[in-house]
């Protein structure tokens, strides 16, 4: 009886917007005494946040993206892709698409692209002739587009959590990295196609490529221009790790920005340092206290029996991906995905493992869910934040964005069942 | 209440002070190791544990700040569906809620904090273990202030006088 009072109580904490953190901490803490198991385990737990050497990319590269956000960074890119890609028919909106998916990789799709990146495009869509319903729907898309490419946080924070279960087939950061290339690329170019054929009767006028102007937009971003092509190349190249890469990238952008470009004076720059380690702090204290659950669950032997009950009900691996895609986007409506890696991955990966999905396939269908949930009512982020920005009712926005969401949707679809996208190449 | 007020300024300045200074020392140390490593071949033996440590104090550091600053990650479901009265009772509940929780795990932290004092082992150079976990009790003992007033803030004052 008092456990089941006090399971409600949890739920009902969690639902009436209690901090994540309390929640789970509320749940190991009430596992391990139901137990018998003394509580200082909770310190040990969050202790053993020391154990992964990767984590110092979390916080060095959350940094590095607020940094590049309050400066004038997305003005820059832009510009270069607005120079070298304008003059492709239905350029602007491929334009859009781009430039917001690699800001989104590193920036964390924590919605300051919509803010920093969207407030430029939106007028620039609507200058260009595009309806108005149309921009807004891509403006609010494009805020969790680009997911899948690295150094996107989600995508390093699955790597992580993964490792640290220690289930199913081992894999490496780069090939992670590696998987999320294609099915990425997929809904980019799936957007941009579907951007051009709905408004192929609207914008039939090309520009011409201005090679003058192209240089300049280059001359403009010499100091960034490098940092993607160095990350890709650290990662891909394999001959710098990963926590290299994000304290050289870090150390770099702050240099740029500070004493280059000049930019981000100290006095904001102290805001950059206490909002990111802030975010980073929320998702730490959530993982440190998850470690602490997920161990009481195995304790308690639940993904395993979890994986029994379900086997008896569902016996095919498609079957069972087409539940957890449902799961998933319910979950990504509601879910920080964040938390959501978090609290949700240890439990799903033995199940997944167990019906012979590869860990990295799961991880991106996990985050091309989580993505579309940044779009879905009732607490979708991108919707909020595009509402906020744009001055528009969540209701329009939801409505604008839904053909966007659809073409995601279908490519959801596509990474799901066809495993080699994914998979192909790593 | 005036000298409480500048006492509570003052800590949040020297709060503020701990997290960039760790974080700055984070980045510039890792790429110190990295300089160190790849050109002159050498590096702390203990730069890698310091490092860990720092990721976890700044992480914790963080967790303190994202509770003065609200910013903590929740399912924000209900605030959006109910009247602003239903949504003060919720907080005040939630928070308070929060705050015993913290407070539970505070205080067995400290319990296991204070054991690895006796045993007295070594983290990396001369650094004991328990200097580097105190920071575990400690943040939990903030937030569970931190939570504590946000609940008697939301009991004692309306929600217009917050708002402005």
């Amino acid at each position: 009886m008092f456990t089941l009072i006090a399971i409600i109580g949890i739920v009902l904490l969690a639902l009436s917007g209690a901090p994540l953190f309390a929640v789970i901490l509320a749940a190991s803490m009430l596992g391990f005494f139901l137990a018998g198991v003394d509580l200082s385990v909770i310190a040990i737990e969050i202790y053993r946040l020391t154990d992964t050497p990767l984590l110092v990319a979390l916080p060095l590269f959350t940094f590095t993206g607020y940094l590049l956000s309050e400066s004038k960074a997305s003005h820059r890119l832009l510009g270069i892709t607005e120079q070298w890609m304008n003059w492709m028919p239905g350029g602007l909106a491929v334009v859009a698409l781009f430039a917001s998916a690699i800001f989104t990789a590193f920036t964390g799709a924590s919605g300051v692209t919509i803010v920093a990146l969207g407030a430029l495009l939106y007028p620039a869509l609507i200058e260009g002739g595009y309806p108005k319903k149309f921009s807004l729907g891509l403006v609010t898309t494009s805020g969790s587009l680009g997911l899948l490419f690295p150094p996107s946080l989600p995508l390093i924070l699955f790597g992580i959590i993964t490792q640290q279960i220690e289930v199913g087939e081992s894999f490496t950061m780069e090939q992670l990295f590696i998987a999320g290339l294609v099915p990425g690329l997929i809904m980019v170019v799936a957007l941009s196609v579907w951007s051009y054929w709905s408004n192929r009767k609207i914008v039939n006028h090309k520009k011409s490529f201005n090679w003058k102007l192209a240089k300049q937009s280059l001359i403009d971003a010499k100091w960034e221009f490098p940092l993607p092509f160095f990350v890709l190349l650290g990662i891909y190249g394999g001959f710098l790790t990963l926590t290299e890469i994000a304290a050289i990238a870090a150390s770099y952008v702050f240099i740029v920005e500070v004493f280059i470009y000049r930019e981000v004076p100290i006095k904001k720059l102290i805001k950059v340092c206490t909002e990111s380690m802030t975010m980073t702090g929320g998702i730490l204290i959530i993982l440190g206290v998850s470690l602490a659950f997920t161990n009481f669950l195995v304790d308690a032997e639940v993904p395993n029996n979890l994986f029994e009950q379900i086997k008896t009900h569902i016996d095919s691996k498609y079957t069972f991906l087409l539940l957890l895609n449902i799961m998933l986007l319910l979950l990504g409506a509601i879910l920080d995905i964040y938390a959501a890696l978090v609290i949700v991955v240890p439990i799903i990966l033995p199940l997944a493992v167990g019906f012979g999905i590869h860990p990295i396939h799961l991880g991106i269908i996990f985050l091309a869910n989580m993505q579309i949930g940044y779009l879905t009512p009732p607490i979708g982020m991108n919707l909020f934040i595009a509402s906020y920005r744009f001055g528009e009712p969540i209701t329009k926005i939801y409505k604008d964005t839904l053909p966007f969401m659809l073409i995601l949707l279908l490519v959801l679809l596509v990474i799901t069942y066809v495993p080699v996208l994914t998979l192909g190449f790593i | 209440m005036k000298f409480l007020t500048l006492l509570v300024q003052a800590l949040k300045k020297i709060e503020t002070f701990l997290l960039v200074s760790l974080l700055l020392i984070l980045i510039g140390f890792s790429l110190s190791q990295i300089l160190m490593r790849n050109f002159m071949d050498t590096g702390f033996i203990w730069g890698e544990y310091l490092i860990r440590i720092l990721v976890l104090w700044i992480g914790l550091l963080g967790a303190m700040y994202a509770g003065r600053t609200n910013k903590h990650i929740r399912i924000d479901l209900v605030t959006h569906y109910v009247s602003e009265k239903w949504q003060r009772y919720i907080e005040i509940t939630s928070n308070f809620t929060t705050a015993v929780i913290c407070g539970i795990a505070c205080w067995y932290s400290l319990l296991f904090v204070l054991e690895e004092y006796e045993y007295a082992d070594v983290a990396f150079a001369s650094v004991p273990v328990w200097s580097t976990q105190i920071i575990i009790p400690f943040s939990l003992a903030v937030l569970t202030l931190r939570f504590l007033a946000q609940s008697f803030k939301s009991a004692f004052y309306s929600h217009s006088i917050l708002k402005s």
